[in-house]
């Protein structure tokens, strides 16, 4: 009965005398994809933070699965949220399945041999995401894209019903960005995973998502299905730019571009 | 690609490496125990050695007796010392590096060392007599420990301490001490030479006490350390992921900070300022293993403990005169580390 699993209550939260979040509430259910957008600095990443409890809001509650985050222990917190964060630069020459294995490391006790089921699981994202040819190779010595596609690698093993995604396409070549973003899109269609991620291509946020949030100045400024959102007056009061949309016949979402005058 | 597949999991300590270190650090031991003034042979070393720990002392008089005394008073607990310091600076140096997620880090960067140099300095300008002969070290680990607390307190941030803060307060602390010190000398006339000496770093004259102290702080860093090694490997990943890995950041971070800097300001306390080894160790180390610190942080410790035991025994027994420590690893670590970064720097080890 209960699809919410994720529930933000009033959050705020502040950088000093600077508030990033104000008053945000919004409630997400199990299975769907969310997309996030807004300008820089609207208070996308800070939301995120606090999901994953990297941050502590100033005032408001989040629940998961109906029990307030504050309950979470650590270990509970790592096997519900993974993130695909917008950094992804590694400092040290680990080999791409060392970083992969990372996302395990929650499910396996400090000192113990991995076992073979988390080696499955490392073994099937490798396969999947199509890292097989990188798979020993250093992380220091890949390209942009493809640490980024090893980043988002280690979240996904990481296996969690929760999901988010800071930009996590932001410097894969198109073909790249599509496979993964269907990837993950299978997991929310047949795994019930539930994805909220950022976007700055509104058009590939169209294509993917459920539903979309809007954010300027850590407020709402709409959220809702795609198909009722994503439409020019939302997008251009969320981002300040002139805009046209129009329907893509084929499947039916609406994509948009830019007035450039 | 020296690390291809070695890290199905299956040696946590460092495995092959670790066991070939260990020989090489008990071999070494008995050949640096025998090297020096008078000349000991292996055998002769390793039945003194058995003899002190079973408590059989040489008849009176013999030659064997001579060579006891030289060994277990004088000689073993110097390489003993050295071999700790080398170990728990190579430990600390690894710890930094993955705490500050920054390859470039030492023991040194954040002013430990700047701090127990201030320390000493004092002690010796006003020739402190009430502490004895340890009123120096006690400065020295003192002016460690407030540093460490000045550069805590600068870089902490609404809770939240983050690698370049500390790294950036670390710097600006340093440079404030290293004036102060330079003052000192400037005011310490002729006592300048034994503030120099003692910042070069020596393990002359080493006794019991100290390597005892030394074992203590180097031992309970590791097992700290030990037990955080593999939460260390998440932060490499950045804040955020850790974060949704159950890792919480700035506590870790705060934890292993006092941690190394504790083991760093014991070591620099009895043994001066020995550079490089904290930088170098790790390094090679990871070039070796992998920059898994489950790995990584027991094989570096074995491996600090060669290095600054051979170092020590160049110094003590193979040159015509002593010269520090300090200035000795810094001119064979230095080039050495040019030469390993520029070979790596092609490959791609580092960014």
């Amino acid at each position: 009965m209960d699809k919410v699993i994720l529930a933000l209550n009033k959050l705020t939260f502040n950088y000093g005398n600077n508030r990033v979040l104000n008053n945000i509430s919004l409630d997400f259910e199990k299975g769907k994809f969310y997309g996030v957008l807004g300008p820089n600095g609207c208070g996308k990443t800070t939301l995120l933070d606090i999901i994953i409890k990297y941050k502590v809001p100033v005032s408001g509650n989040i629940k998961i699965k109906n029990k307030y985050i504050k309950e979470y222990s650590n270990e509970e917190i790592a096997k519900t949220v993974s993130i695909v964060p917008q950094d992804f630069y590694i400092n040290f020459p680990f080999t791409v399945e060392n970083i992969i294995w990372m996302g395990r490391y929650p499910y396996i006790p400090r000192f113990s041999s991995p076992g073979e089921e988390n080696k499955e699981i490392v073994d099937r994202v490798i396969e999947d995401l199509e890292l097989c040819d990188l798979r020993n190779k250093l992380i220091t010595k890949l390209s942009g894209g493809e640490k980024q596609r090893v980043v988002f690698a280690r979240a996904i093993a990481q296996n969690t019903p929760i999901l988010l995604i800071d930009e996590g396409t932001s410097n894969m070549d198109i073909r790249h960005s599509i496979y993964i973003l269907n990837y993950v899109k299978n997991l929310v269609k047949n795994y019930g995973k539930t994805i909220i991620a950022v976007f700055h291509n509104l058009n590939l946020a169209s294509l993917y998502c459920d539903n979309l949030v809007f954010i300027k100045n850590g407020h709402i400024i709409a959220s809702g299905k795609t198909e009722k959102v994503f439409c020019k007056e939302i997008i251009e009061d969320t981002f300040d730019v002139k805009c046209h949309i129009y329907g893509e016949s084929s499947t039916g979402k609406k994509q948009m571009i830019w007035n450039i005058q | 690609m020296p690390m291809a597949r070695k890290n199905r999991a299956s040696s946590y300590w460092g495995g092959p490496t670790f066991l070939i270190l260990f020989l090489v650090l008990i071999v070494s031991l008995i050949i640096s125990t025998g090297k020096g003034y008078i000349k000991i042979s292996p055998s002769t070393v390793v039945d003194i050695l058995y003899r002190g720990i079973i408590g059989e002392l040489p008849d009176k008089g013999t030659n064997l007796e001579i060579n006891y005394y030289v060994i277990w008073q004088v000689r073993l607990p110097r390489i003993l010392t050295a071999m700790v310091v080398g170990g728990s600076l190579s430990m600390a140096g690894v710890i930094f590096q993955a705490i500050l997620v920054n390859p470039l880090a030492d023991p040194y960067t954040l002013g430990v060392s700047a701090g127990a140099a201030f320390g000493a300095s004092i002690a010796l300008l006003l020739n402190i007599p009430f502490l004895g002969i340890y009123s120096v070290s006690i400065f020295a680990f003192f002016g460690a420990l407030l540093t460490l607390v000045a550069v805590i307190f600068l870089s902490s941030n609404s809770g939240d301490i983050s690698s370049n803060n500390l790294i950036l307060s670390g710097i600006i602390v340093s440079a404030i001490l290293a004036a102060c010190i330079s003052f000192i000398k400037y005011i310490a006339d002729e006592r300048v030479s034994v503030i120099i000496f003692w910042l070069m770093g020596s393990f002359n004259s080493k006794t019991w006490i100290e390597f005892f102290v030394v074992s203590i702080s180097t031992f309970i860093g590791f097992l700290i350390s030990f037990y955080f090694s593999r939460d260390i490997n998440l932060m490499t990943l950045g804040d955020r992921s850790a974060s949704a890995l159950g890792i919480r950041p700035s506590r870790l971070r705060i934890i292993l900070l006092i941690t190394a800097s504790m083991i760093t300001a014991v070591s620099v306390s009895v043994s001066g300022i020995i550079g490089f080894v904290g930088l170098v160790v790790p390094h090679l180390m990871r070039f070796i293993i992998g920059p898994d610190n489950r790995k990584l942080l027991p094989v570096s410790t074995l491996a600090g403990a060669v290095i600054l035991l051979w170092a020590d025994t160049i110094t003590r027994a193979f040159l015509p005169r002593e010269i520090p420590i300090g200035v000795l690893t810094a001119l064979i670590g230095g080039p050495f580390f040019c030469f390993i970064f520029k070979r790596r720097k092609n490959i791609g080890f580092y960014g």
